[in-house]
């Protein structure tokens, strides 16, 4: 190890939980939304099953 | 209501009190509360679909797996610990598994949303999900710690090289890569510390931090001191009370940072002010 080498690793240093946090609040928020979906009986939005 | 008389599950329980950064904790709590406790339903908002609904989960379940690749990839100690970047792909691989299952089930709950029973399946797959998103963001945090536990064990070397130098030239060397490391591992330390569940670790480990750098200029000094008169014996014996006291910081660091109780604690005995 030299001086400059741990000097370039400083920047490039973001945890693994510090990038996962935005992806993690969407993925909760959609599972959210999908879950909190109050429901129709109007079936014509839907693209059903054969 | 659960059977252990709390408002989580069992496994959730079991999980969370491994979780040592507060960020994570209450991410997690956040999360899982949130999921388990569901009161109100709402109608579809202007421009949304049932199925967008289901297309949202879908993609975001995307972005999280790609973004999970992505950042093991980048783990520093991708190359050095295999153990845990084999863990971490394989609680990413939970996340895939029930994050299809979680679409699958959501689906077929919008096409029959009057169906209790298709609400109750599609609510206990998200509730699987997110376990395991939790899963897999309390095992990134402890390795992040093992990243910041590398570079304190790359510091004691430092040190050791620092009192093994023969000359002037090799102590200013060694001096400047060991400042270089200090410098690095301070900033994870600091962003660290604030982010600690126990106080007395936060204590600890800043603590731990500042005899850190204040040993620092001391092992140089003395250290010079002992390449220049070999024969003094008082600067060996201050040169040796410095690297002790480097390693004894470093040891309480590593103590702190894996959650074990430091045998410096410099919060109980009032080391360091």
């Amino acid at each position: 190890t030299s001086a400059a080498e741990a000097t370039t690793s400083l920047n490039s240093a973001s945890s693994i939980v510090e990038l996962m946090h935005m992806p993690t609040q969407q993925l909760k928020q959609s599972v959210m939304d999908l879950l909190t979906y109050e429901g129709s009986n109007d079936m014509t939005g839907l693209s059903l099953p054969d | 209501m659960y059977t252990n008389g709390d408002s989580q599950p069992d496994n959730v329980r079991k999980i969370l009190k491994d979780v040592r950064s507060k960020k994570v904790l209450n991410q997690i709590m956040h999360m899982i509360n949130e999921v388990l406790n569901i009161t109100e339903t709402f109608p579809l908002a202007k421009g949304q679909t049932a199925e967008g609904l289901v297309a949202t989960v879908d993609a975001a379940l995307a972005n999280f797996l790609e973004t999970g690749s992505f950042a093991i990839s980048k783990c520093p100690i991708a190359s050095t610990d295999k153990g845990a970047i084999i863990e971490l792909n394989e609680a990413l691989r939970v996340v895939q598994d029930s994050g299809q299952i979680m679409v699958q089930t959501g689906r077929d709950f919008v096409r029959d949303s009057t169906s209790t029973n298709k609400r109750v399946i599609a609510t206990r797959s998200g509730e699987i999900l997110l376990t395991a998103v939790a899963k897999f963001l309390i095992l990134a945090d402890s390795i992040d710690v093992k990243v910041i536990v590398d570079k304190v064990d790359q510091l004691h070397e430092a040190v050791d090289k620092m009192a093994a130098a023969e000359s002037k030239d090799e102590v200013i060397e060694h001096y400047k890569i060991m400042m270089s490391l200090i410098e690095e591992i301070d900033i994870t330390i600091r962003r660290r510390a604030i982010d600690l569940v126990k106080p007395q670790q936060r204590d600890d480990l800043l603590a731990a931090r500042s005899a850190l750098r204040q040993t620092a200029p001391l092992l140089y000094t003395s250290t010079r001191t002992f390449v220049r008169h070999p024969e003094h014996v008082e600067a060996k014996r201050n040169q040796e009370f410095a690297v002790k006291e480097m390693h004894d910081a470093l040891n309480s660091l590593e103590s702190v940072l894996n959650g074990r109780q430091p045998e410096v604690t410099f919060s109980e005995y009032g080391r360091i002010g």
